[in-house]
């Protein structure tokens, strides 16, 4: 019987990865914006799209 | 009975299996955001419907995975897949009608499996590759979605602790929009496709299509609108259960859950794991409610559903095995399955006309919570 070891270990590594990497911008631009700091809020969301996007076009390249 | 007019029979039964499949599962991506009021119910299924449409048009591992590797399709006729169908639909009707979020996907492949299993023995089925692609990542999906959402539950409300309630509040709604709509996207990409691999595995059974082919086009439409139709739908009962019974959720909470969700289905779909969209987002929403705080998650609900998740592929597994040894008998047969089917599924629909959950139901018992309030750290 084959498990694809590999391919979870994949599935778990981007997962924690993409995830903690958006999760922490966001709560940054958050935090940011209640604070009256909009450039770095805005710098924070930019970025936390990037990468969501970024994710996006490997995970279905 | 005509082998053409039985494709065109299974290929319908298959797009109403993805009907079903949508309904059923629209609580996967909106439930989290319904519940914190960060979409209004009918906004939230009308963009999750056309996200899962989109998402239909970007990938098809999965539906490769299906048409070309859990079942010997040298071995199967349409007949045998129109009773794994008629068992699937079946299941998912039931779950539905009792609030479940059990998995479309699993009711799909015990149904699949158990009348391939009936119909041409043991040997048509591909047990190695149904470890593989399906259990496998059956177990692992949710605990990863689990575990992720968790540690992304945490992580927000400590960085979040210190800042503006009502700007965090308002910020991670509009966050939920964008996860939600992700989760959508990344649900398009996984489950629109197994309907698309039945219909395929249909083809090439009737020599329609040559082994190993991918989905044609039009399977691939038909299939985005079918699971886009029914999204549109929604399935307020299970809304109900994932928004607000499994744990309450707040906006970081939904935020964390449906990125961790998004992200696993997507990565997923990419090496052609036919998971269960419905068990990795009610993985992620235990997850957020553990990294929030564990005694806020109702475990009796938790442990109602995993005996669901635990039981639908061999009850699945069982009715499309009876479906599929009567199909098998010919004409009759298959006459037989579809009006058991229908039958069925008119007496569940009836049933849930005495006792039915309507979008205003679910807003209604929101509304205290989508008020801005105050946010506490485990």
């Amino acid at each position: 019987m084959h498990v694809n070891w590999t391919a979870l270990g994949s599935v778990f590594a981007v997962s924690v990865l993409v995830t903690l990497l958006v999760t922490v911008l966001f709560a940054f631009g958050v935090v940011a914006q209640g604070k009256g700091r909009n450039v770095v809020a805005l710098g924070s969301f930019a970025v936390c799209g990037v990468v969501t996007l970024l994710g996006i076009a490997v995970i279905l390249a | 009975m005509d082998p053409a007019l039985l494709v065109v029979v299974v290929v319908a039964t298959a797009l109403a299996f993805d009907f079903t499949n949508g309904f059923h599962d629209t609580a996967n991506a909106m439930a989290t955001s319904i519940a914190t009021g960060a979409l209004r119910p009918r906004t939230a299924v009308a963009l999750s419907a056309v996200l899962n449409l989109v998402g239909s048009f970007l990938s098809v591992e999965v539906a490769k995975t299906i048409s070309g590797g859990i079942v010997d399709d040298a071995k199967i006729t349409p007949a045998v897949i129109f009773g794994g169908l008629i068992g699937a639909i079946i299941w998912n009707l039931i779950t539905w009608y009792v609030g479940l979020p059990s998995s479309s996907s699993h009711a799909l492949f015990g149904g699949l499996i158990g009348a391939t299993w009936v119909a041409s023995g043991i040997d048509a089925v591909h047990f190695a590759k149904v470890v593989e692609k399906v259990l496998v990542p059956a177990v692992a999906a949710p605990i990863v979605a689990g575990l992720v959402a968790a540690g992304a539950t945490y992580l927000t409300y400590r960085l979040t602790r210190n800042g503006d309630t009502k700007t965090v509040e308002r910020g991670y709604k509009a966050g939920q929009v964008v996860s939600a709509s992700l989760v959508s996207l990344a649900h398009g990409t996984n489950d629109a496709q197994k309907t698309m691999g039945i219909i395929t595995l249909a083809l090439i059974a009737s020599g329609s299509l040559a082994a190993g082919s991918g989905p044609p086009i039009w399977v691939i439409i038909s299939a985005g609108v079918a699971i886009a139709l029914g999204t549109y739908l929604g399935g307020w009962r299970i809304t109900h259960t994932l928004g607000k019974k499994l744990t309450t959720i707040e906006p970081p909470q939904g935020f964390a859950a449906q990125t961790s969700s998004a992200v696993v289905i997507l990565a997923s779909s990419h090496v052609g794991f036919a998971l269960s969209t419905t068990h990795v987002c009610s993985g992620g929403v235990m997850g957020s409610g553990l990294g929030r705080a564990p005694r806020g998650v109702r475990w009796g609900v938790f442990g109602r559903m995993a005996l669901a998740w635990l039981i639908t592929l061999p009850a699945a597994g069982a009715v499309g095995a009876v479906a599929g040894m009567v199909a098998e008998r010919g004409t009759v047969g298959v006459i037989i399955v579809a009006a058991v089917g229908v039958l069925v599924s008119l007496g569940i629909w009836l049933a849930s006309r005495r006792r039915p959950v309507r979008p205003e139901h679910v807003v209604d018992e929101i509304a205290p919570q989508a008020e801005p309030h105050e946010i506490k750290v485990a």
